[in-house]
């Protein structure tokens, strides 16, 4: 066998080791152990895996991912954001279909700040959907747009998504963290934009809600509801501002978190304890995928199976609009059976010497690929999203309404994400600016 | 049985609990230094290596058995779910002993790399030493009590069928408070 071939076996058998529910890192970490060994010998199997994990954690860029999910954690476990679907709905409930509208504003501000859509459309599912359905709302509208709009955080910042992919693809975070915003924006707009259409078309969706707020009431709303604009803008403007890097703003956003708890006299004991041991976790959880995607960067690496794929991509014709198409068709079928942080570390080492060889900029390329992470989430038949919508429901409202709810907010994805490869310029007009 | 899941649930918690204090330090001691930097002209001398070397990798290593024991490592289950409950169950045990084997290979080569770096006094050379042995011993202690959770349960989920292996299962954290 060929080095190419063996890359391609070991890749191939680390899939269905996945299937077979065996750990993704553990499948990955396993594979590309046996693959080096074929490709070079025992010794230098053993040599990469008993050094790839103290060097490759040790590293002081990747601190930012447990920070961020600790700011996250100590906001959800604080209830700092349980206030937020109530001022939105205030502000907001004159529209048609305003409610769902206030969701989505609820669900993107909420995403952005906690870095995990899990959480968000968790927490949002208690709060929103069964509010939506008192008011006669279709019950597809009313759990479809949390599941949808609980995604929305991976494109706005600050996201965990892109800080790993910013460390593989080697680029700037913050620049990543810029260019996410407005496509993350236009997302959170065209969902707003759709269920509005959709309302005013056909008003027996989401029937006019007969509420008036009294100003005191709207007043005692934008007081409820401050902390999390203040952090998600504190650590947003010192990024830009360069008081400190996006690996710190992480820990700077964590400690804000506990200091807004406090002041709003959510802080305790239990709170702090809950948001650490989510957080680790997480880091714990996270970092082993992490491993086994090092491991298997170092394979293919090794087996040349990445410039393989390049040659044969640009044997076709190679521009880089087929490069991109091909990743979407990839994306999209990947994230039917994969979770996000699971797909992006498990391709990673394979498309990005390809995108490096067809010469995409790898900022707008970061940010087509978070999208279709988004989009990932609330497919079928995994739709990570969805499911955690339906055990958050309970009976409420049975799976497939959900999915068929979703359709509609994966269609308007799907010209977001159209918009995007469009036009670069959305995602990399923030970064220049920076820069200068 | 029983006695020997509760003494690995309490070391994993143990290691967690260690885990937990790493990350609570780790976001101090980077606040202090964007502090430090901003005001008073510099950074900490050696602070971010002490934070790479040490804090990271105990966060990430040492809550290795605690994720296994809430069965919270990152797994898909679409496949699996479609088997019939006999062949789901052999491949419970088989993926399970796949990472007890994967783990018990880490857990021997980091171990001889941390006695290693322990008898060469291992240190790093930046604007200052920094003794760098005693942080890789954060590794064999992490992917020990992962080997050990993961037999733990393959043996479960080869014995008891009613195991359940996803988060939300009882087993994940039969003592809730």
């Amino acid at each position: 066998m060929d080095n190419v071939t063996i890359g391609a076996v070991a890749t191939l058998i680390g899939l269905f080791l996945v299937a077979l529910r065996v750990q993704i890192g553990v499948a990955l970490g396993i594979v590309s152990f046996f693959g080096i060994a074929a490709i070079l010998n025992m010794r230098a199997a053993w040599g990469i895996v008993t050094a790839v994990p103290f060097n490759f954690v040790g590293d002081w860029n990747l601190t930012a991912v447990p920070m961020f999910l600790l700011m996250g954690y100590v906001a959800f476990s604080a209830d700092l954001t349980s206030s937020l679907f109530r001022a939105m709905r205030i502000l907001l409930s004159r529209l048609p279909g305003g409610l769902a509208v206030a969701s989505v504003g609820a669900c993107a501000m909420l995403a952005a700040a906690s870095g995990s859509s899990v959480a968000t459309s968790a927490a949002m599912a208690r709060i929103a959907t069964p509010e939506m359905l008192r008011f006669k709302y279709d019950p597809g509208l009313a759990s479809g747009v949390i599941a949808s709009s609980g995604t929305l955080g991976s494109l706005i910042p600050p996201s965990i998504l892109m800080v790993l992919y910013g460390y593989f693809a080697e680029v700037s975070i913050a620049q990543l963290f810029m260019a996410g915003f407005l496509p993350g924006l236009l997302s959170a707009v065209l969902f707003a934009g759709m269920i509005i259409t959709r309302a005013t078309l056909n008003p027996s969706l989401a029937p006019p809600v007969e509420e008036s707020f009294s100003r005191e009431e709207k007043m005692e709303a934008l007081r409820e509801v401050w902390p999390m604009p203040a952090l998600i803008l504190g650590v947003l403007s010192g990024i830009f501002l360069g008081w400190f890097t996006p690996t710190e703003a992480g820990a700077v956003g964590a400690l804000l978190a506990m200091v807004l708890a406090t002041v709003r006299r959510r802080m305790s004991w239990a709170v702090l304890r809950d948001a650490v041991t989510r957080t680790i976790t997480g880091t714990a959880g996270i970092f082993m995928v992490v491993i086994g995607t090092v491991l298997l960067g170092r394979l293919m690496a090794l087996s040349g199976l990445p410039n393989a794929l390049a040659d044969f991509m640009l044997s076709w014709g190679g521009d880089q609009l087929t490069a991109i198409l091909m990743v979407v068709v990839l994306y999209l079928i990947l994230g039917m059976f994969l979770d996000s942080i699971g797909i992006l570390l498990l391709t990673l080492p394979i498309i990005l010497p390809v995108t490096q060889t067809v010469g995409i900029d790898l900022i707008w390329f970061g940010i087509i690929l978070i999208k279709l992470l988004e989009i990932g989430l609330v497919t079928p038949p995994v739709g990570l999203n969805v499911y955690v919508m339906k055990g958050a429901l309970g009976t409420l409202v049975p799976l497939p309404t959900i999915f068929r709810g979703v359709g509609w907010f994966i269609a308007t994805d799907v010209v977001t994400l159209a918009i995007i490869i469009a036009f670069p310029i959305l995602s990399l007009w923030l970064p220049s600016m920076m820069l200068q | 049985m029983k006695l020997i899941e509760q003494g690995l649930r309490l070391g994993c918690g143990a290691l967690a609990a260690l885990a937990g204090i790493a990350l609570l330090l780790m976001m101090v001691q980077t606040v202090l230094d964007v502090v430090m930097r901003n005001f008073f002209g510099g950074p900490i001398e050696g602070n971010l290596e002490i934070m790479s070397i040490y804090h990271m990798v105990a966060l990430v290593f040492l809550p290795l058995g605690f994720v296994e024991m809430r069965h919270e490592h990152i797994s898909v289950e679409l496949v699996v779910r479609l088997f019939p409950s006999w062949l789901r169950r052999a491949t419970e045990v088989l993926a399970y002993l796949v990472a007890a084997v994967f783990f018990a290979l880490l857990t021997r080569q980091t171990w001889l790399d941390a006695v290693k770096a322990f008898e060469i006094g291992e240190i790093l050379m930046t604007s200052m030493l920094i003794i760098v042995w005693p942080a890789k011993f954060s590794l064999p202690l992490g992917f020990g009590s992962v080997t050990l959770a993961c037999l733990l349960h393959a043996w479960k989920a080869g014995t008891d069928p009613d195991f359940d292996p996803t988060p939300t299962s009882p087993d994940a954290s039969p003592d809730p408070s």
